[in-house]
């Protein structure tokens, strides 16, 4: 007692500092990285065949799963999968904490058999004549203010968390009180009357925060989410909760500004790491097309650093229902959420939680909500570009905007629009096209330029894990490497100062922990006499950021003397890099792969071999495997049909026209990740923007 | 009384008996005496109520006449009484198609006055009226004449004739003869035959033929002009006269040549004769065309090879070939050696002069073969001509969408008052066949536009830019009318203010190019049409052009819970 008083003296103090988060239980053992948003969530409460292994995949991709705690027995190889494609995955058991469903005991699991066996009889919620008190049907009621409290939190550590599969619990039913059953008569206390409601209330409150704190003693690492009191005595022993059927109809009166206050708040006061669940849904209509009422609970999400997730309702938890929002990545916010109030941001610590257009901003765009009964008309104060969506194409055109009207009860998440390109080549002032992998464009396409720098010129910016930073520059016939202020650090000619033609240049690593690489070939004219060549044509590395000359290959042979194309791609997890080289205009469309000694390891046509117009190449890792794809161009005198291959060269697809077929000027090709989703988008550039803007519409 | 009885007595005296004599003779005497007294008597009462004294006929020396020949009219007024009619005045209509030549024989283009004055008992007056006829075939034409006159009682009286024919054929004949087909630019040797049918000379004749368009005559021909004026053609005469042309549509499938030979007086059609011949136009065996041998430029006092290509859709014999040339040396080449003729390729070099006088040279190339039927055929390929000097032009609109869909342009659109729209201008130089070095690009904004950003692309700089002009220099613009020689794209942003509502307003009010001619050295310029917010190369973007006035606001944050 003194030491829970102790602990609870020392909890109060903690409380009594605002904007602090209490940590009780510091440093849990499932770390959550750097947030990075959105971040999604399924309360998915299907087990054993119901969780089928075709749909491992899609219940993969979400961050954050509460599953059965059968799910441990049943599907166990689930969780491996789960974990080696999304590391950063949460799983939380699903476990009732005030209730035994009673339906299926001698199911292959056995856990609630097991359950079961140890509840004394008394534990049951039972009425003021000694009956079980119903509340879902196919359960039974159990009083937590019995050693219920204890057994509970002592079994999951032992039966489930035990198994080392999950990361933490998620204590569902739990409620301040059960007066609202069997029309009040709940005889907590076995003496044969219903209880007075305050007594009953203390009791069973007291029931929960035993319940919790043996949880958090007997597991301190774990993450545990209640489902769901905002009451603050409970929050210390917890990590979050869960607001289900967002706006939750019993967080006080219902509303929006209800949820969202508790959103806000509890975030200060429950342990660190904060895990909070909003759990929109269909209230149990099933129209899982309501895109309106998903961005309502999506957007508010994103007020905060929770997680969100929309199903069909509080009848029925366990779809896979994924939207166009779910795909975007707007990296970590830039603050705390704001009010707009007369067009002006007002800052939440200034202005009561009420009804309004709320907004966030986020590293790489900013999330709307119109929590008002009427719609708004909101000044943007920059640029955004809107999502591209094809569930709701007429709210997610894709369109740039700077102002917008929302909507009641609707949200909406913006991009900033892109003008860099960082981490890859490009043609100062040329026109980018950015394409996912399935060649549908992704994001409205921009003019890729540098101001200081004089058209046509390639350039790439660079930012590296390793701090490295600055610009490559391709001037006429040598190699600048400029800092972050645009000084010139480093200046080399690769093929002499009197080279008159032009550089082909890729960058890569090519060993895992290796510096930045340069690989360098030369570019001749079709025009160019043999004469005038040099022999042999020569591909070479160079390391930043002193652009040091590491190698010299000949990957054609010591006779050939054309033009040499570049590309440094990572083509296995654990592996060195390759080259992947291909030749100018007047040759055969094929593509070479070169281990970074130069030595061949394969050749394929990514187009057809009557076609000579020459190819740009590039790689990127672009489904975020973990390994580089091959993605080819023709540079001239065909449409832009952009190819996608993998490492041995098999097509992802039959490809796609990046520009209007009419214009046959050719294109360059690039891949980087623009947005930050861990996958390169496919840029295909043109600096034939004339064409490009009087082609055929 | 005596006469009858002389006159009747042998009648009487023979078979009449004597008493009835005696009555017969009295009875004839009275009878006698009677009607001579009321012949008398009608004499003084003659009245033109029942009859005209005069006579009054028209004939015609040919009642058919032909259109354009002569004819002769007669108007004859007899005095029929025996009494002198006095004051008589007639009338001579002529008919409208009648060109007057003479009146009784005297030379006359104009009716005269004919005033007959009187006429005597029973006399006659004729006048004879000599000219050509003219009209349509067929037409009715008609001479009318009248006379008045005294009736004796102050009264003038009226008489009238008339006389009427119908014109016969031309007495112009026109035939054509040309071949049924003909090959494009070719040489088509066609013959008119004019002749005279009338018995009289033809005169102020003019031959003139329609020719379809692209076709035009040739040198050698008979008529070197549309319309030429004739000789005279005698009274039967007739002439051939030539007739070349040339069609050059190549999308025709043949070609109408109508031609016509008039006679005119006084602007009035006398006479004409009219011919149509459609002719069939086929491609020609052997094409021409002129190719440079090398893309330099052609520059003052520089000698250039060119190729003569002669390309034969069949296996035909050229006897000759040759190229005309205009503002270089030599001013023609030729070629007639059968040998050199059977090649794809004959190549010749001119010199273009030293003193810049010309802008531009010319090449025509012509042939001659023989088609399979052995028909000489003389073909001239298209004329092609070389500037000396580059034209310019700039290629200059506004877009907001790219043709994929991507958004270029930000902010409203259509533009609101009070709003920013940015669009993005794109100016691009093109029709050069020069180098030009030195150029300028100027432009000066809208009301309410300003300059929001350039993107450089290569070879151009912004060297200049305030409130009133935006100034880019291109050192050197390389020769090209390839689309993306060259250019400037920058963003433009539009503010409307009220005075815009409902209007396209202007983002580039004025936009030029000069440069200088690398070749020549000539200065060039070019001012382009302005740019306004209608952007009709962007067709997403169609229809909202109109400056719109701002849409109202309602902004709520707060509600009472």
């Amino acid at each position: 007692m003194i030491a829970l008083l102790k602990i609870t003296l020392l909890g109060a103090l903690l409380l009594a500092l605002p904007g602090t988060a209490h940590t009780l239980h510091i440093d849990a053992g499932k770390s959550i990285q750097p947030p990075q948003f959105i971040r999604t969530a399924n309360y998915f409460l299907r087990a054993g065949y119901d969780l089928r292994r075709e749909d491992y995949d899609r219940l993969a991709s979400f961050d954050l799963l509460v599953l059965p705690m059968e799910a441990g027995s049943y599907n166990t190889d689930f969780f491996a999968y789960a974990r080696s494609h999304n590391p950063n995955i949460i799983i939380l058991a699903y476990v009732p904490c005030r209730s035994i469903n009673i339906r299926d005991l001698d199911d292959g699991a056995q856990i609630r058999k097991r359950m079961k066996a140890g509840i004394h009889p008394n534990w049951y919620l039972m009425d003021s004549r000694g009956n079980h008190v119903s509340a879902w049907p196919g359960t039974l009621p159990i009083n937590i203010t019995t050693p219920w409290n204890e057994y509970l939190p002592t079994f999951i550590h032992e039966v489930v968390y035990g198994a080392g599969l999950w990361d933490g619990i998620f204590y569902d039913e739990f409620q301040d009180d059960m007066t609202y059953l069997n029309q009040g008569d709940v005889d907590i206390d076995r003496d044969g009357s219903p209880d007075p409601r305050p007594l009953h209330m203390k009791l069973w409150q007291e029931g929960n925060i035993r319940l919790l704190q043996k949880t958090r003693e007997l597991m301190p690492n774990a993450i545990i989410l209640t489902n769901g009191s905002s009451k603050h005595e409970y929050q210390v022993y917890t990590n979050g909760r869960m607001f289900e059927n967002f706006p939750t109809p019993w967080e006080g009166h219902g509303q929006w500004i209800d949820t969202i206050r508790s959103y806000f708040r509890l975030f200060q006061e429950v342990s660190s790491p904060q895990v909070f669940f909003i759990n929109g849904t269909t209230r149990n209509t099933g129209n899982y097309t309501d895109y309106k009422s998903m961005r309502f609970g999506l957007t508010s999400t994103l007020l905060g650093d929770g997680y969100f997730g929309f199903d069909f309702g509080d009848t029925n938890h366990g779809q896979l229902w994924q939207y166009d929002e779910f795909n975007t990545t707007l990296g970590k916010p830039s603050g705390t959420a704001h009010k707009i109030e007369h067009q002006q941001r007002m800052p939440i610590l200034h202005t009561s939680i009420a009804p309004g257009v709320w907004m966030r901003d986020y590293q790489k765009g900013a999330v709307f909500v119109n929590s008002t009964s009427q719609a708004q008309r909101i000044s943007l104060d920059e640029d955004y570009e809107k999502l591209r969506g094809a569930q709701d194409p007429v709210h997610n055109n894709g369109s740039i905007v700077s102002s917008l009207t929302l909507d009641s009860q609707d949200g909406i998440i913006l991009l900033r629009p892109l003008k860099k390109i960082i981490g890859a080549f490009f043609p100062n002032g040329s026109f980018a096209r950015v394409f996912d992998k399935y060649g549908t464009a992704k994001r409205n396409g921009f003019f890729a330029y540098e101001d200081r720098f004089r058209g046509s010129t390639k350039l790439m910016e660079f930012k590296d894990s390793d701090g490295l930073s600055g610009t490559v520059q391709v001037d006429k016939n040598g190699i600048r490497i400029l800092d972050t202020t645009g000084i010139e650090k480093k200046k080399i000619y690769p093929f002499g100062e009197s080279w008159p033609y032009d550089i082909n240049i890729g960058a890569g690593r090519l060993t895992n922990n290796g510096p930045l690489t340069l690989a360098v070939g030369p570019e001749y004219p079709t025009s160019t006499p043999k004469s005038f060549r040099r022999s042999p044509s020569t591909l070479k590395l160079y390391a930043l950021p002193e652009l040091a000359l590491i190698d010299e290959l000949k990957p054609l042979g010591a006779t050939y003397t054309g033009s040499l194309r570049v590309a440094i791609g990572r083509f296995s997890k654990n592996g060195d890099a390759s080259l992947v080289v291909t030749q100018g205009q007047g040759s055969l469309p094929d593509v070479r792969m070169y281990t970074r000694q130069g030595k061949l390891i394969g050749v394929f046509s990514a187009y057809n071999k009557s076609f000579h117009g020459g190819i740009s190449i590039a790689t990127g890792d672009i489904d975020g495997n973990g390994v580089d794809e091959i993605i080819t161009g023709p540079s001239s005198k065909a449409p832009a049909h952009i190819r996608v291959f993998d490492a041995k060269s098999k097509p992802l697809s039959p490809g796609f026209l990046a520009l209007d077929i009419a214009n046959k000027k050719g294109v360059q090709v690039a891949a980087t990740d623009l947005d930050g989703d861990g996958k390169a988008e496919i840029l295909v550039m043109t600096n034939h923007v004339f064409t490009a803007v009087t082609s055929n519409e | 009384m005596e006469y009858f009885k002389r006159r009747h007595q042998k009648f009487y005296h023979n078979t009449v008996p004597n008493r009835l004599k005696h009555i017969i003779v009295d009875s004839v005497c009275v009878a006698s005496i009677a009607g001579l007294l009321i012949a008398i008597a009608s004499m003084s009462f003659s009245a033109p109520k029942t009859a005209s004294p005069l006579a009054l006929d028209i004939s015609l020396s040919d009642p058919l006449p032909k259109g354009g020949s002569q004819v002769e009219f007669s108007v004859q007024v007899k005095n029929t009484t025996l009494l002198s009619l006095n004051n008589l005045v007639l009338n001579v209509v002529l008919p409208e198609h009648f060109q007057l030549e003479m009146v009784d024989g005297v030379q006359a283009t104009l009716l005269p006055e004919m005033k007959l004055d009187s006429l005597g008992p029973l006399a006659s007056k004729k006048y004879t009226f000599t000219g050509a006829v003219y009209g349509e075939e067929n037409s009715e034409q008609e001479l009318h004449s009248t006379v008045e006159y005294d009736n004796g009682k102050e009264e003038r009286l009226l008489k009238r004739a008339r006389k009427t024919y119908t014109v016969g054929p031309s007495a112009l004949e026109l035939q054509s003869t040309f071949p049924s087909s003909a090959v494009y630019n070719q040489i088509v040797d066609g013959m008119l035959r004019i002749k005279n049918t009338s018995d009289r000379a033809q005169e102020h004749l003019v031959l003139s033929c329609a020719l379809p368009q692209k076709t035009t005559y040739e040198y050698g021909t008979g008529i070197t002009q549309e319309a030429l004026s004739m000789d005279p053609l005698n009274a039967n005469e007739e002439k051939n006269i030539t007739l070349k042309v040339r069609f050059h549509d190549y999308s025709a499938s043949s070609g109408t040549i109508s031609c016509s030979l008039s006679r005119k007086e006084k602007d009035k059609i006398i006479a004409q004769g009219t011919t149509s011949t459609t002719i069939s136009l086929v491609q020609p065996t052997v094409t021409l065309a002129i190719e440079k041998a090398q893309q330099n430029a052609l520059q003052s006092g520089t000698e250039h090879q060119f190729s003569l290509l002669l390309q034969r859709r069949e296996a035909v014999e050229v006897q000759k070939a040759g190229v005309l040339i205009e503002g270089a040396t030599p001013e023609r080449y030729f070629w007639n050696d059968t040998n050199t003729l059977t090649a794809h390729t004959l190549t010749f070099s001119i010199r273009i002069p030293s003193d810049g006088k010309k802008d531009a040279i010319t090449l025509t190339p012509f042939a001659a073969y023989k088609s399979a039927d052995g028909t000489p055929i003389d073909v001239e390929g298209k004329r092609f001509t070389f500037p000396l000097t580059t034209s310019i032009s700039l290629n200059a609109f506004a877009r907001y969408y790219t043709p994929e869909g991507d958004q270029i342009g930000r902010g409203p659109l259509p533009p609101q008052v009070g709003e920013t729209t940015k669009y993005l201008i794109f100016v691009q130089p093109t029709d050069t066949i020069h180098t030009l070095f030195d150029v300028t690009v100027r432009s000066r904004l809208g009301h309410n536009v300003i300059l929001s950003g350039a993107i450089p692309l290569d070879g151009q700089s912004l060297t200049s830019s305030d409130s009133s002009e935006l100034v880019w220099s291109i050192a050197r613009l390389p020769a090209s009318t390839n689309v993306d020689a060259g250019g400037m794209v920058f963003h433009v942003s539009l503010t409307p203010d009220i005075s815009m509502a409902g209007i396209a307003p202007l983002l580039v009010e004025s936009l030029s190019i000069s440069g200088t001619d690398e070749v020549t050295k000539k200065r060039v310029e070019y001012k382009s049409p302005p740019i306004t917010t209608d952007l009709i190369f962007d067709t997403r973007a169609s229809g909202k052009s109109h400056v719109e006035k701002q849409i109202p606001t309602t902004f709520d944050t707060t509600e009472s819970l």
